[in-house]
């Protein structure tokens, strides 16, 4: 499926709309921020399992993208681009929150925290917990938590956002045969879990 | 004769400080209250990366928010949660950047005395609590001096 | 007709859509006939759907209504910043050709008092002071410069990200 297709005859393309948005027109930003939202905030739910955090990836992802307008090259598409941005935001997320060490705790203790689960943190940082049925969710939530960072992106970009294995190798920069073999561990991982309950 | 050519040549014109009494000086104080967990206020959506990673706490919550037009080399108080007050006094304004000293009290305690530069429309922001780890809340102050 | 290990490393590729139109028919037409490869294709599709399924509630529960709003506000500190910039820029070219116009008129004054005692006094231009240098440093949006800072129990914090600067008094928090 051609993502550059547009879904309504008269809307204009991603170029034209970045082209625009350099020249300072700000609603042509606006209407690529409004196309690719859902698609980029899926992918940061899927990433870090907290709604909140995904949000605030999405906005730093469309604002990164503002400022870095003028270095898109426009040799991938505009969306793998706004992927990869959104992809990195994520993995730097994630990094930053293992290494957090409030102001005057002992190292030792830095890394015992715990937050009291309650059923509405459950619904607002654990999405996938709904999905189908409660133990699918819960045991595809277990199986997603485990991936690296790196599986993770690529299964998500691949069945959640529906990117080819080339588009995927653009926004991971990295081969073709690379994105392959995640999407196979991470596949065979995700399967071994799921494996009884359907 | 020719110190008095290089007084000539080297004088160059003062830089033109913005004359603050030309410029408005909008001051907002927000009173937030940080806690490990709860729902956050979504007037806050756009600081919260940034708090998170200053405070730890995860959860924040405008308790009180004011904004006023302040005078120059006066004094300016802004209440606070807890018998708290913010005082404040703008000194100057040169190329965008708020001089002003800043004293956070609680009843007759100074907390804090400080003097800063502060980027017109920039927020500074204060702190009072122990650590996120214990669990306890605390409050975050934000200070945001705009001149127009 | 394909065997089972002629399809067995075809079928994620098959799943994806990623293969050309007659191996993506070969691949089709064993599947069909094979339990076992129809099982493995329900397999990787299963995990497709519990992965959009999931998807999809978490999205359905964001509200992305204030992701514009924040955006355009990050764009005018953005634009803002590199107006700043600009006129930093600016202004210092400007002292620079103060400064090499000076150092041009010092030298030529110099030629003319070697040639001669031609140099006459004259009132002293302005009574400003030199220009205080200005620093135009790479500030971060929120930076923050403290000249003095006094307190007890207290400490700085700074996100390196937005620069922003707080002071953290450490105190308990009284209940309001």
């Amino acid at each position: 499926m051609s993502r550059q297709t547009d879904q309504h005859a008269v809307s204009p393309g991603d170029g034209e709309l970045v082209l625009r948005a350099r020249q300072g027109d700000r609603q042509a930003f606006r209407e690529l921020v409004e196309r690719y939202q859902r698609k980029v905030a899926a992918l940061a739910v899927g990433m870090l399992r907290n709604r909140e955090d995904a949000l605030d990836v999405v906005q730093d992802t469309f604002t990164k993208a503002y400022q870095s307008l003028d270095r898109f090259k426009g040799d991938s598409s505009f969306y793998t681009w706004v992927y990869r941005i959104a992809v990195n935001l994520c993995i730097d997320h994630q990094r930053r929150e293992a290494r957090y060490v409030p102001l005057g705790v002992d190292a030792d203790e830095a890394n015992d925290e715990t937050v009291p689960v309650t059923s509405d943190d459950l619904e607002r940082n654990e999405p996938f917990e709904h999905a189908r049925s409660q133990e699918i969710g819960a045991r595809l939530a277990n199986a997603i938590e485990e991936l690296t960072p790196d599986h993770r992106a690529v299964i998500l970009l691949r069945e959640v956002d529906g990117l080819s294995y080339e588009e995927i190798s653009q926004v991971l920069e990295c081969p073709k045969g690379t994105v392959m073999s995640r999407l196979h561990y991470a596949r065979r991982q995700l399967q071994a879990r799921l494996r009884g309950l359907r | 004769m020719l110190t008095t050519a290089l007084v000539a040549v080297l004088a160059a014109p003062a830089i033109a400080q913005a004359a603050p009494s030309d410029t408005t000086l909008r001051i907002e104080v927000t009173a937030v209250r940080a806690a490990d967990s709860g729902p956050s206020d979504p007037s806050l959506v756009a600081l919260r990366p940034r708090l998170r990673r200053l405070v730890g706490y995860r959860a924040f919550q405008v308790v009180n928010q004011e904004a006023r037009d302040c005078d120059w080399r006066s004094e300016a108080h802004f209440s606070l949660p807890g018998g708290r007050r913010l005082q404040l006094l703008p000194k100057s304004l040169d190329d965008d950047v708020v001089r002003m000293q800043v004293r956070l009290l609680e009843g007759r305690h100074r907390l804090v005395d400080t003097n800063i530069r502060v980027m017109s429309g920039a927020t500074m922001m204060f702190g009072v609590g122990r650590d996120a780890r214990v669990g306890d809340e605390a409050l975050i102050i934000l200070l945001k001096p705009e001149a127009k | 007709m394909m065997s089972c290990t002629d399809v067995a490393g075809l079928l994620e590729p098959f799943v994806d859509s990623e293969l050309t139109p007659a191996t993506l028919l070969d691949v089709a037409r064993h599947a069909g006939h094979c339990r076992s490869c129809e099982a493995q294709v329900a397999d990787l599709l299963g995990v497709r759907e519990a992965l959009v399924t999931g998807s999809e509630r978490a999205v359905a529960g964001l509200d992305l209504s204030g992701v514009w709003p924040h955006v355009a506000r990050e764009m005018d500190r953005v634009d803002a910043q590199a107006a700043w910039r600009a006129r930093s820029e600016g202004r210092r070219v400007s002292r620079r050709l103060v400064v090499w116009g000076s150092v041009a008129a010092i030298a030529a004054g110099a030629m003319l008092m070697m040639r001669g005692p031609f140099l006459t006094t004259g009132p002293v231009a302005g009574d400003g002071a030199p220009a205080a240098p200005t620093r135009v440093a790479k500030r971060l949006p929120n930076s923050v410069y403290i000249d003095r800072l006094a307190g007890k129990d207290i400490a700085l914090r700074r996100e390196p990200k937005s620069g922003t600067t707080m002071i953290w008094v450490h105190h308990e928090v009284q209940n309001r």
